[in-house]
């Protein structure tokens, strides 16, 4: 038998008067509503982006991202005309949009980096930091790709924003959302133009009003769904109100009520407390102040700023190798170093000093020659400084003595970074630490004896000393370099210059994996790395061929390090350096030594002159690894491996230990949101059983045939869309083969739909009455049902 | 509560929008900082105006005809009038909603727009399944400012009744002899009522008079309306009694049963007395029924009487008040259908 399409019973107001279900055939306007919809969105989401380009002055064609923020923000709306449009339209927006980002995917890249850029110089001139690095625009039409990247954003948000205002006005979180990004601007002082500020705030305002309001959204998904009116019920049924769903007129005249007062306040303040006098004499609060280090690092170091950690020199720690897999310097500041400059060579800060090298373990034995953080002065001086001295005071050429003057500056380690050849003791005055050092300038040959060196040793064992698991790869490498049977001379010149050729430097080489040895993972697989890399596996390659060697860590200035330094004023030249100069009666400088500038090389004995440098670390043509979001996308499908032919089967992506972070705190939001999810539909269980237990019979009673009409499944899944209680008692009784109980349906229709009520015995009559026809037996000829 | 929440949450939007301005310092969050502090100030500034401005008028009008049977919609119009530029969202109309007859009433909540200058009409399409006068009155007005903070209440005065008669789509199925048994005099009376003997005397109009009495030769020649007042030449005639219970739905059944053969006699041209039992005035109402719309009319009229709860109140005052009708026709019920008996009142 074929169910017949019953008629709702109409509302019963009270006894003989029922309201009409012409009532609820009024339908509404949605389109009109709709499309005051899309306005919202399209004020604030232009709003956003205006208030973020304007405010960093960055240019673009305004016009075009209006027009089509403006349509792209009603189409989105409209997509909420019903159900169906909305889940086709929405997957069509999608691969139309996906397409066209693919499209000009280069020119969105490059937009997106140009104001990055920009944000980043805007920065770092307020923060008074030096612009580390700057992303590479592939296009360099700022005016297009900002443009097109607008465009990319504008739609982003036209979709998004849709989701909030269209269904639920939701202005907090799309407030939220919006000044995300542009608190970025105003942090740095930087306002917008007063038309972004009006567009957002009316946008805001609007949505606020209409949210209060509370009549603003149809009935998506109910059967009368463009219905002028509707049933509410509030707590119980006998507390129901009749209800307008919305009226466009009263909509867009309460809208425009809000915008006219956005707009008079907004130009009110504009006009009494201009924008360019808001912040003259203020300064800023110490709150702020507190969080201007945090923001300079992560201006300049992106979130990698604050995962990687400071204070890591580098990359650079005390011996310790392999650790990370790039170097990351936070560019602040380490030593302030006071000195004349003498000659145009590059300047060593010696630090540590690794006498012994423990393989797979990937570290150096040994430590600071010199701490600064001892409780008494003590005195220092090294046999080469002896005779440099000695060749100083004798008055011969290319001799000079300097006065150095440096300030640590967070050095937890307690290390002093000496510049060579350092002498005498190591004393604070005016905050910094003064040295006498006496340099081994171009054209100096001061010999250094044997027996200047204690027990005349001018180096132990351990100089020479190379690790059993080393040998087979530093043998290799020495036949593959042709130095089997060089000189001392050739080897260190054969290896520098293998180096050079062969191995290339890189800031990212990867981390060494757990189970592999620093210098043979470096010269047997990985053949590529940044100074440590070298710096040890020359040591012992130079320890093989017989030459005794040091791995150093310490500070390597450049000349251009040095001249970007500032004049100290208030000392005088005579004081801080005697003798030989190139340049001349220079003055003191003072140059902030900061972590880029970390360094490790090679000390070797040579027999005439004592212990030398040797830096083997090839110079590096890469200016700045910055790549683009696209190439960062194909690293990450790739596990991290950005270079072709590495055959660390992707290891350093994943063992990283800043991308296990990453994963583990990924993972751990994802637990949350598990968790989350599974505790509110507790919650909303137990509130709603007590609600349920709390309720008058009646509503009960609605509660509960609601509940049990949600639980139908499988071949009684069609019951589930029976809203009419008439249809679903009938449904269950013909499925069970007997005649549907007349009383027990106007028993539901009662609680339901009149505001008499039912008392409790009516309630369990209800219940059982109801139970009993859920519990029958299907009846044979259930299938006709 | 909800205006409570929506008060607390917007303090905290103010406080967070203090801190990001005392943190930043932006004129960006001042001007932001200002516009939440005074909007709340201005919305309810503006819902005063419109609590002072706004009207609210309840209209009725029946589908068609001057009045609205039993299962017909009675249409109910609530206009919403307001001449300031302050709109509300949300306007809960406190509305009753009565049929004043059978003592019946409700109240329900309407919620509506409230449009800048301009008139919102909701039409309010009611089925009365009873008979009666359904009046829907406007009791008071709650209307929520802009923000939703300070709701406004007014009190209104406005309704407007519809009356509701019996169905009478049906036929009277009823046992003829009965009928004519107490009708044959008043069949009489009708036959001969254009004879000029029976005429008792000729007076003035006075409003009120029925076109048919009036004598419009004499009129012609007077320049005055006369009327002729006429004298029945019979004591018996078609009396017929209905019984005003009070349970609504025996009562419907008597009001459906008494319009119907009362419209059945109409149609065939038998005066009939209408007589009903008025609580109020302890007396019978005595209705002559010539026509159908004298019938609406009596019946407009009952629906203003008292209802009692014994199904013989009527019938047990007609020997003494009336003893001169011989017999008269009783509707009355009998616990669930509506019952005609020829009663003797001898």
């Amino acid at each position: 038998m074929a169910r017949k399409k019953e008629k709702e019973p109409e509302l019963i107001l009270c006894e003989g008067i029922r309201l009409s279900d012409s009532f609820f055939e009024q339908k509404e306007k949605r389109i009109l509503t709709l499309i005051l919809k899309g306005f919202i969105v399209y004020l604030i989401t232009m709003g956003g982006i205006g208030f973020y380009l304007s405010a960093l002055d960055i240019k673009y064609n305004a016009l075009l991202c209006h027009f089509v923020i403006f349509v792209m923000a009603i189409v989105c709306a409209m997509l909420y005309y019903s159900l169906t449009v909305e889940n086709l339209g929405y997957a069509i927006v999608f691969i139309l949009f996906a397409g066209l980002v693919y499209m000009f995917r280069d020119y969105i890249n490059s937009g997106f980096y140009a104001i990055v850029n920009i944000t980043i110089k805007a920065s770092s001139e307020y923060l008074g930091t030096d612009v580390q690095r700057l992303y590479n625009e592939k296009i360099t039409d700022r005016y297009v790709t900002v443009t097109f990247v607008s465009l990319f954003i504008g739609i982003v948000m036209d979709i998004l924003f849709n989701v909030n205002i269209s269904r639920r006005m939701k202005y907090v979180d799309t407030f939220l959302t919006v000044m995300f990004f542009n608190v970025i601007p105003l942090y740095i002082i930087m306002e917008p133009k007063l038309i972004y500020t009006l567009m957002l705030l009316i946008g805001m305002g609007m949505a606020l009003v209409l949210k209060s309001g509370r009549h603003y959204n149809p009935l998506m998904q109910t059967k009368k769904k463009d219905t002028l009116y509707e049933i509410k019920r509030k707590k119980s049924v006998k507390r129901r109100e009749l209800s307008y769903v919305y009226d466009v007129k009263t909509l867009a005249g309460a809208a425009g009520v809000a915008a006219v007062f956005v707009f008079i306040v907004v130009v009110a303040v504009s006009v009494f407390k201009p924008v360019e006098t808001f912040n003259v004499g203020y300064e800023e609060n110490q709150y702020k102040e507190l969080t201007m280090a945090g923001v300079s690092l992560f201006m300049t170091d992106g979130f990698d700023g604050f995962y990687r950690g400071r204070g890591r020199d580098g990359g650079l720690k005390s011996g310790k190798l392999g650790d990370v897999s790039q170097i990351t310097p936070d560019h602040q500041t380490d030593i302030i170093m006071q000195f004349t400059p003498y000659e145009p060579t590059g300047l060593y800060l010696k630090g540590f000093t690794g006498r012994k090298y423990l393989p797979y373990q990937n570290e150096w034995l040994g430590g600071a020659d010199v701490r600064y953080d001892s409780s008494t002065p003590t005195e220092v001086k090294t046999p080469e400084a002896d005779a440099l001295e000695r060749d100083f005071e004798a008055g011969k050429e290319n001799t000079g003595k300097g006065v150095m003057r440096l300030k640590y500056i967070d050095n937890y380690t307690g290390t002093a970074y000496l510049p060579y050849y350092y002498t005498g003791t190591l004393e604070k005055s005016s905050g910094f630490y003064e040295i006498s050092y006496f340099p081994r300038l171009s054209g100096n040959h001061t010999k250094v004896s044997v027996n200047d060196y204690p027990d005349g040793k001018p180096y132990t064992e351990e100089d020479l000393y190379v690790p059993e698991e080393n040998i087979e790869t530093i043998r290799s490498f020495i036949s593959e370099a042709g130095l089997a049977t060089a000189t001392t001379p050739e080897v260190i010149n054969g290896v520098m210059n293998y180096f050079q050729e062969n191995i290339p430097y890189t800031v990212k080489p990867g981390r060494t994996p757990d189970n592999k040895d620093f210098v043979n993972y470096f010269l047997s697989e990985n053949k590529k790395g940044y100074c440590a890399h070298f710096a040890a596996s020359a040591t012992l390659i130079f320890r093989y061929m017989g030459i005794p060697a040091r791995y150093i860590e310490g500070y390597a200035l450049s000349m251009e390090d040095v001249f970007n330094g500032e004049l100290v004023e208030d000392k005088a030249y005579a004081d801080y350096y005697e003798g030989y100069n190139a340049y001349g009666d220079t003055a003191l400088v003072e140059v902030d030594v900061t972590d880029d500038d970390a360094h490790a090389w090679v000390e070797v004995f040579d027999s005439r002159y004592g212990w030398v440098v040797v830096d083997v670390t090839p110079s590096s043509g890469e200016v700045e690894e910055v790549d683009d979001f696209w190439s960062e996308f194909d690293k990450l499908t790739n596990g991290g491996n950005d270079e072709e032919g590495s055959d660390d089967g992707g290891t350093f992506g994943i063992s990283d230990e800043a991308v296990k972070t990453v994963i583990y705190v990924l993972l751990g939001i994802l637990l949350l949101i598990i968790c989350g999810f599974f505790l509110s539909i507790l919650v909303t269980k137990i509130m709603y059983r007590v609600k349920y237990l709390k309720a008058e019979p009646a509503d009960r009673l609605v509660m509960y045939i609601a509940a049990k009409r949600r639980r139908f499944r499988g071949k009684d899944k069609s019951l589930k869309e029976l809203i009419n209680y008439r249809e679903l008692i009938t449904a269950l009784a013909e499925r069970a083969g007997v005649e549907a109980d007349e009383g027990l349906i106007r028993l539901y229709e009662r609680a339901g739909f009149s505001g008499t009520g039912i008392s409790e015995a009516e309630f369990n009559e209800a219940v059982e009455g109801f139970e009993a026809l859920l519990k029958a037996p299907v009846a044979k000829d259930e299938g006709e049902i | 509560m909800e205006y409570i929440l929506r008060l607390i949450g917007y303090i905290i939007i103010i406080f967070f929008n203090g801190l990001m301005y005392f943190f930043l310092h932006s004129h960006f969050y001042f001007t932001v900082l200002c516009l939440l502090v005074l909007a709340p100030f201005c919305s309810v500034a503006l819902n005063f105006w419109l609590r002072k401005n706004i009207e609210i008028d309840i209209l009725a009008a029946s589908a068609g005809d001057d009045y609205v049977r039993t299962g017909q919609e009675a249409y109910f119009y609530i206009e919403v009038m307001n001449n300031t530029f302050a709109p509300s969202l949300d306007a809960k109309i406190r509305l009753k909603i009565s049929n004043d007859f059978i003592e019946r009433e409700t109240e329900e909540t309407i919620a509506v727009p409230v449009r800048i200058r301009g008139v919102y009409r909701v039409e309010l399409p009611l089925r009365a399944e009873l008979p009666g006068i359904i009046t829907v009155s406007a009791l008071s007005v709650r209307i929520k400012d802009l923000v939703g903070f300070v709701p406004l209440t007014k009190k209104l005065d406005s309704k407007a009744s519809v009356t509701i008669l019996p169905q009478d789509g049906f036929r009277l199925n009823y046992d003829r002899n009965v009928i004519e048994s107490g009708m044959l005099e008043s069949e009489e009376s009708t036959k001969r009522g254009n004879d000029f003997s029976d005429v008792q005397e000729i007076r003035e109009y006075i409003p009120g008079d029925k076109l048919m009495s009036i004598h419009w030769k004499l009129s012609a020649k007077r320049d005055i309306l006369m009327v002729k007042d006429r004298v029945s030449m019979s004591d018996r005639q078609l009396v017929l009694m209905l019984e005003l219970i009070k349970d609504p739905i025996r009562l419907d059944g008597i009001l459906t049963a008494a319009y119907t053969a009362v419209k059945t006699l109409c149609e065939e041209h038998t005066t009939v007395r209408l007589f009903y039992w008025s609580m109020g005035r302890y007396d019978y109402e005595d209705v002559r029924i010539d026509y159908i719309e004298e019938l609406k009319n009596a019946f407009a009229k009952m629906y203003y009487e008292k209802l009692y709860l014994n199904p013989e109140e009527g019938a047990s005052h007609m020997r003494e008040v009336h003893p001169e009708i011989k017999s008269y026709m009783h509707i009355t019920s009998d616990g669930s259908d509506a019952v005609i008996t020829l009663r003797d009142n001898g």
